[in-house]
């Protein structure tokens, strides 16, 4: 039977097709035998073989069913008999590059037949002279081999050796950088994060050309193997808070992360906290501005946000705007933002406890207008306000959602319906429609989008407490929700820095920020180690070029806490925490920071007995 | 804790439009020995004109912007609630800017019935004092809108607040009344108000339409100021002596005094800019109190109605020499009066001799009504006017 011509199994076949089709219960469909799930573990444990058959078959195996997965197998020179294979994903490598520099040199290579041992080439060869790609790893077991494959490389094994060539072909479809949607600015930078994670690092770079921006890569996800990297500057992030990112980030264990939103929620201080604590940004320009502060950034792939921690109350108010423009504007600007972020959450509260309980406190001539609107309004003002401002928000929200030409008619409609109508109605008051629009805005002004929502959501509690306690009730809110602000920290940074605890130096950029020359520490909490970021006396003028060099020498030498060393031949030594330098003037040797921190400490000591001694 | 604010539930809430916001409260005099009350209460719809009618049609027409109401009781609270059952809204005082009380009252005794005015928590210590004159009727005192103010509360508190252009009035709130009752050393004094014929628009309309007298011929005048003495009303000064009276006590931004100069009879309008006054007690050798009252006033010349040539200093010191003497005599007569008719000591000489000399003014304390009437008083006067406006020398006609 098994001999059967085609004709006959074809035969054979269509009487066959005139019975009638017997339909199997579910449970009559024989399973599957279970399906062999390659874990991690399970692939470091296997090893490259010699045979490249049994590498082969195995890569198959594991690969099964998969249809983008391309092994091929070839000889090394024409009329070789070194068989070799490359294995790659479709739609992950660059074809042309991977025949340039890869099957290419290998395959019309006329030098290489009985150059080795056994008539073949040797590995070092074919890893050293023969690849004409510029990135080329050896690898040894399964895991790499993934793991390369799967991000794009090309896998080359050579027959008779253990190892393997992972060849760094990567190309894959990415949006080309735009201007960021969430966070758009008038002057600066118009670029933005992609979702390439490589090309988001390289755009930081790109800002920070140190050798002291530091990217740590980890790979977060059992199914997903998200890379992640940690970007932070050696001598300027404080190493405790790099060593609890990296801690945080290596304890999750997830199937996959889709969007840093995942690993926000999985590494923040406080997660039942409405409060962010964690900022997430489009901008490298603000990534590169938060490194330099001393802040940790965490790039995740596939998404153009990235992370940045420890993220305190004041610095979700601020945009880089701020410091791109002139500080008179930039302070006109966050007074304004800061206005708008307490109307945005008290707004209709207080007009609800004013209307409903505190009549006696707002001027004869806008009370009778208040109450001219009012009349005829069949709700008390607290479930009008309930009401527009259920209306406002699910009108941003279908504007949002919606395909963008159709968003702008439901924004003709919000407006036209619930802005005219509604009153003309005499359902809702003319003023609460005001009051509603002018807490909509002014919680668009908040730069970032998070703390935005969160004060839009808290709005809501505290109208119901206007509502039922009035002003009382307002003020009992604002007073819980100092308390839990002053208990939160973000990566060991208290929330309501630099206020709480006080810095005087860290007033200089909070409610208004100094001019840059004025400017010169960094953010203290986050810094504690290293606060100045540039030279004193820098603001600009005349009295600059009459300086002579003993003077600047007097400048050069002004006693910086650290960070700011003069170094041979008159270089600054910019941010970079020499373990020397860390613990005091000179002198101490010490080779960690820990060591460090105790001479330093030592050092105070005796200077403080000294002086004691002195007094006495 | 949410059941807690659950609980407690708004039991002091009440909505705006459910309250009638009284603007002004006048007592009289009613009948049977009764208190007869007046409040005016506020329409928004009908004030607020824009706002209402702007998506309400059926809302406009002849809104009126207040409405009054009135009752008698035993006491003013009585009165005033008994007018809930002519209001469905609650009455609501805290916005009230002006108290009228009627001479007749005043005469008999304020105390009676200011006290509910100063224990009512929602009444402001700001309020504005008023004594309506004799022949006044309330009623019709709170019947007079016109077209600039269309709520007569609102109206009387604009002439108050407007005060300073012409200072014919010495007005006290409230809370400032009641301390001048209770204070030794000064008695209490206020403005009076009344109704006059607005004669423009009574000739006008009289001729054009031979319409009847109607509220738009009717101006509101706050004037005079009455005089108290504890807390009964002894009488009143006219609007000179008030004005020398209010430079005495308070001091004003500008008053205008016209005053004669030259031989022609040629008038000079000044307007008196920065008057302050200041009293300064001595005890004599005999041990009698005499008051020197010292003033200082910046005069602006704003109209000359003769030849007269400004760039001259001898003119100008004359025109300074008349202002001063115009102004003493405001002074000098409102303490006539208050002296010798009144003996009510309302331009505080008794508390500056206290606050210079308190142990003397405890042995006299009890005995000043009686020393006030009869101290000695010198009023010294420095005028000066600096500015003279844009005119330097008035047109003179040719051939004059």
């Amino acid at each position: 039977m098994k001999n059967k011509s085609a004709l006959h199994k074809l035969l054979g076949f269509i009487p066959k097709m005139k019975r009638p089709i017997k339909t199997k219960k579910l449970s009559e469909i024989p399973a599957d035998p279970v399906p062999q799930v390659f874990d991690a573990d399970k692939l470091k444990d296997m090893k490259i073989d010699y045979r490249l058959d049994v590498n082969m078959n195995a890569l198959r195996t594991i690969m099964a069913g998969n249809s983008d997965f391309v092994l091929r197998k070839f000889n090394i020179g024409p009329g070789s008999r070194v068989h070799a294979a490359v294995a790659y994903m479709d739609g992950l490598v660059n074809v042309s590059e991977l025949n340039r520099s890869v099957l290419n040199p290998l395959m019309t290579n006329t030098e290489t037949s009985g150059s080795g041992p056994d008539g073949g080439v040797s590995f070092e060869r074919v890893e050293e002279s023969l690849l004409t790609a510029s990135d080329v790893r050896v690898i040894d077991d399964y895991k790499q081999i993934f793991s390369g494959i799967l991000y794009g490389d090309a896998l080359v094994l050579v027959d008779g050796h253990n190892r393997g060539l992972l060849v760094s072909v990567k190309g894959f479809a990415v949006r080309s950088s735009s201007e960021p949607l969430t966070e758009g600015l008038v002057r600066g930078p118009r670029e933005g994060f992609t979702e390439s994670l490589r090309h988001n690092t390289a755009m930081v770079r790109r800002r920070l050309r140190s050798p002291n921006f530091i990217l740590e890569n980890m790979t977060i996800g059992r199914v997903s193997n998200t890379s992640v990297a940690i970007g932070y500057i050696r001598g300027l992030a404080d190493p405790k808070t790099v060593n609890e990112v990296k801690n945080r980030l290596s304890r999750i264990t997830i199937d996959g992360i889709l969007e840093s939103g995942y690993i926000e929620e999985l590494i923040e201080d406080h997660p039942y906290s409405p409060f962010p604590q964690i900022h997430h940004t489009e901008r490298p320009d603000r990534v590169a501005e938060s490194l330099m502060v001393g802040r940790v950034a965490i790039f995740t792939d596939n998404t153009p946000f990235v992370l940045i921690v420890p993220g305190e109350f004041l610095s979700f108010l601020q945009t880089p705007e701020d410091y791109y423009e002139r500080y008179f504007l930039a302070n006109f600007v966050r007074i304004i933002r800061y206005l708008a972020l307490s109307a945005s959450l008290l707004l209709p509260s207080f007009y609800i406890a004013i209307v409903t309980f505190h009549q006696e406190m707002i001027p004869t001539q806008l009370l009778i207008s208040v109450a001219a609107s009012r009349e005829g309004v069949p709700f008390p003002a607290l479930v009008e306000a309930f009401l527009m401002e259920f209306t406002f928000e699910a009108l941003r929200e279908a504007g949002l959602r919606l395909p963008r030409p159709v968003g702008q008619a439901v924004s003709i409609v919000g407006a036209l319906v619930v802005g005219e109508a509604a009153v003309a109605a005499g359902i809702v008051s003319s003023l609460m429609v005001i009051i509603v629009a002018v807490t909509g805005i002014a919680s668009f002004v908040n730069p970032a989008f998070n703390m935005a929502i969160t004060m839009r959501v808290l709005r809501f509690p505290m109208m119901l407490l206007a509502g039922s306690l009035g002003l009382f009730g307002v003020m009992a809110g604002l007073l819980v929700l100092l308390v839990h602000m002053a208990g939160l920290r973000s990566f060991g940074v208290p929330y309501l820095a630099p206020f709480a605890p006080f810095h005087k130096e860290g007033m200089r950029d909070t409610i208004i920020r100094a001019p840059w020359w004025g400017m010169n520490t960094r953010p203290v909490e986050i810094n504690k180690d290293n606060p100045y970021r540039m030279a004193p006396d820098q603001k600009p003028g005349p009295w600059q070029d009459k300086l002579d060099s003993k003077d600047r020498d007097l400048y050069d030498n002004y006693p910086f806490k650290t960070g700011w060393r003069k170094e041979s031949q008159n270089q600054y030594q910019i941010g970079i925490m020499q373990p020397e330098q860390h613990g005091g003037d000179s002198g101490d040797e010490c080779e960690s920071f820990a060591e460090c921190e105790e001479a330093g400490r030592r050092k105070k000591r005796k200077r403080r007995q000294h002086r004691t001694h002195k007094k006495k | 804790m949410l059941l807690l604010l659950l609980q407690s539930s708004c039991w002091d809430k009440v909505e705006v439009e459910q309250l009638a916001i009284v603007m002004a409260m006048a007592v009289d005099k009613g009948e049977d020995d009764l208190v007869r009350a007046t409040v005016q209460v506020i329409n928004p719809k009908g004030i607020a004109g824009g706002g209402g009618a702007g998506g309400m049609g059926n809302f406009g027409g002849d809104n009126k912007a207040y409405r009054n109401l009135s009752n008698h009781g035993e006491t003013i609270f009585d009165a005033v609630r008994g007018m809930g059952g002519n209001i469905p809204r609650e009455l609501y005082f805290s916005h009230n800017q002006v108290i009228i009380i009627s001479e007749e009252i005043a005469r008999q005794g304020i105390l009676k019935v200011i006290d509910f005015f100063d224990r009512n928590p929602q009444i402001r210590r700001n309020n504005w004092l008023l004594i309506s004159k004799k022949d006044v009727n309330q009623y019709e005192l709170l019947n007079a809108p016109n077209s600039l103010e269309r709520v007569p509360a609102q109206r009387i508190n604009g002439i108050i607040k407007e005060r300073e252009r012409t200072v014919s009035f010495a007005i006290t709130q409230l809370g400032d009344f009641m301390e001048l009752m209770a204070e030794k050393g000064i008695e209490a004094y206020t403005a009076g108000v009344k109704l006059s014929p607005n004669a423009a628009t009574l000739e006008a309309l009289g001729t054009a339409r031979g319409e009847e007298e109607n509220e738009e011929t009717r101006d509101i005048n706050v004037t005079q100021t009455a005089v108290f003495r504890g807390d009964k009303l002894v009488g009143w000064l006219n609007e000179r002596e008030s004005r020398g009276l209010v430079l005495v006590r308070e001091g004003f931004n500008t008053a205008s005094y016209s005053i004669e100069v030259g031989s022609k009879g040629g008038n000079v309008a000044v307007e008196a800019l920065k008057g302050k006054a200041q009293i300064k007690p001595v005890i004599t050798e005999d041990g009698e109190p005499v008051f020197n009252i010292k003033a200082s006033v910046q005069g602006t010349v704003s109209e000359v109605s003769d030849f007269i040539d400004l760039t001259k200093p001898e003119n100008f010191n004359i025109i300074q020499k008349k202002l001063e003497q115009a102004i003493k005599k405001d002074i000098m007569q409102a303490l006539e009066k208050t002296q010798q008719d009144y003996r009510a000591d309302v331009f505080g000489l008794g508390s500056a001799l206290y606050r210079r000399y308190p142990e003397y003014w405890h042995k006299i304390a009890d005995r000043w009504p009686k020393i006030y009437s009869e101290v000695e008083v010198t009023v010294d006067i420095e005028a000066k006017v600096p500015r003279i406006g844009l005119v330097s020398k008035p047109v003179k006609v040719d051939g004059e």
